[in-house]
């Protein structure tokens, strides 16, 4: 395990950069899925409305 | 096929089992190729276990490459044809570029410091890397420095083209000038020069970078036209109105993706 984390003497290289690559892939990553998720809300939230609204005015119409 | 899928409820239709497919190629290929990389692959006669930066320079390196060809390519589409969401893939992937390009230029400084014995030097790939990171933040921030959304849609894409210029300088730059950094050694003419047990874990790891980013497109794309489709919705009501909805919108009709087009 040690000689895993030495990395033959080149530790101080290749863990910062495989650290790095993990880092922007995990923020694209959090980023993307967030974006979906409050996108999606937004338009349900609106879809709701419309519903409920729709519900509503069916009743004073007919 | 690209601009078939610029309609957005066709594009829905295949984002949708598209994207989870993506993800799930990534999962695995990282599975596979980080293990591969950091403990299966061998270590270089001469670099040792530096080597294993590899695996994840490369990869970001191609993916800088990859990103501003599709740039480009949707620049030319939203030029062209204007569509909403080649000009949205241009908005979404450029940051995402600027990504990758800053990680295969930190991470081959990373190895450049064990092996060449310098962090940095003007040497012609290298700066022309650092001239494709420039160009992604130029793009980034030319759509931000122009108010009216068609005419920055208009000018980020003709940036996006002109820009693509840049990218067969940074993949022949090794081969044209004396460099520093190595001569192209897996996508070449004559073949791969370097070895399967080293190729076929940094193919994986390549894979893993190009479902990553397919999946991210695709997400956020489908995120965009949801975001498209609140829009066309609080143009006809408002937002803070809706009840307005009752008179104006039939229920059913807004919702339809084609709305956000209109």
């Amino acid at each position: 395990m040690a000689d895993f984390l030495n990395m033959g003497g080149f530790a101080l290289y290749v863990w910062p950069a495989y650290g790095l690559s993990l880092v922007s892939i995990a923020a694209i990553t959090f980023v993307t899925l967030r974006f979906r998720r409050r996108a999606a809300r937004d338009l349900a939230e609106r879809q709701m409305a419309a519903k409920q609204a729709g519900r509503s005015t069916d009743a004073p119409q007919i | 096929m690209i601009t078939w899928l610029a309609n957005p409820e066709r594009f829905v239709k295949f984002a949708r089992p598209a994207a989870p497919i993506a993800a799930i190629i990534t999962v695995l290929t990282f599975i596979i190729g980080i293990p591969w990389a950091l403990v299966f692959s061998p270590e270089d006669f001469r670099q040792g276990a530096s080597v294993r930066i590899m695996y994840v320079h490369v990869p970001a390196a191609w993916m800088a490459m990859f990103v501003y060809t599709i740039i480009a390519v949707a620049g030319f589409i939203s030029f062209v044809w204007r569509h909403v969401l080649a000009d949205a893939a241009i908005r979404y992937a450029a940051p995402m570029g600027a990504i990758f390009t800053a990680l295969a230029l930190v991470t081959g400084s990373l190895w450049g410091q064990p092996m060449w014995g310098t962090w940095w030097a003007w040497d012609a790939r290298l700066t022309s890397v650092l001239v494709l990171f420039f160009l992604y933040l130029g793009l980034i921030s030319l759509r931000g420095a122009i108010g009216n959304e068609t005419r920055a849609a208009r000018l980020v894409a003709i940036a996006a083209m002109v820009g693509w210029i840049n990218v067969p300088i940074v993949k022949f730059s090794v081969d044209i000038w004396n460099s520093l950094h190595q001569s192209a050694s897996v996508i070449r003419a004559d073949g791969p020069t370097i070895h399967a047990s080293m190729l076929w874990p940094l193919a994986i790891m390549g894979l893993a970078y190009m479902a990553f980013f397919a999946w991210a497109m695709l997400t956020a794309l489908l995120a965009e036209v949801d975001v498209r489709r609140v829009k066309a919705l609080d143009s006809k009501t408002g937002p803070a109105s809706r009840i307005r909805i009752e008179t104006n919108a039939s229920p059913g009709g807004a919702f339809k993706p084609g709305a956000a087009n209109g």
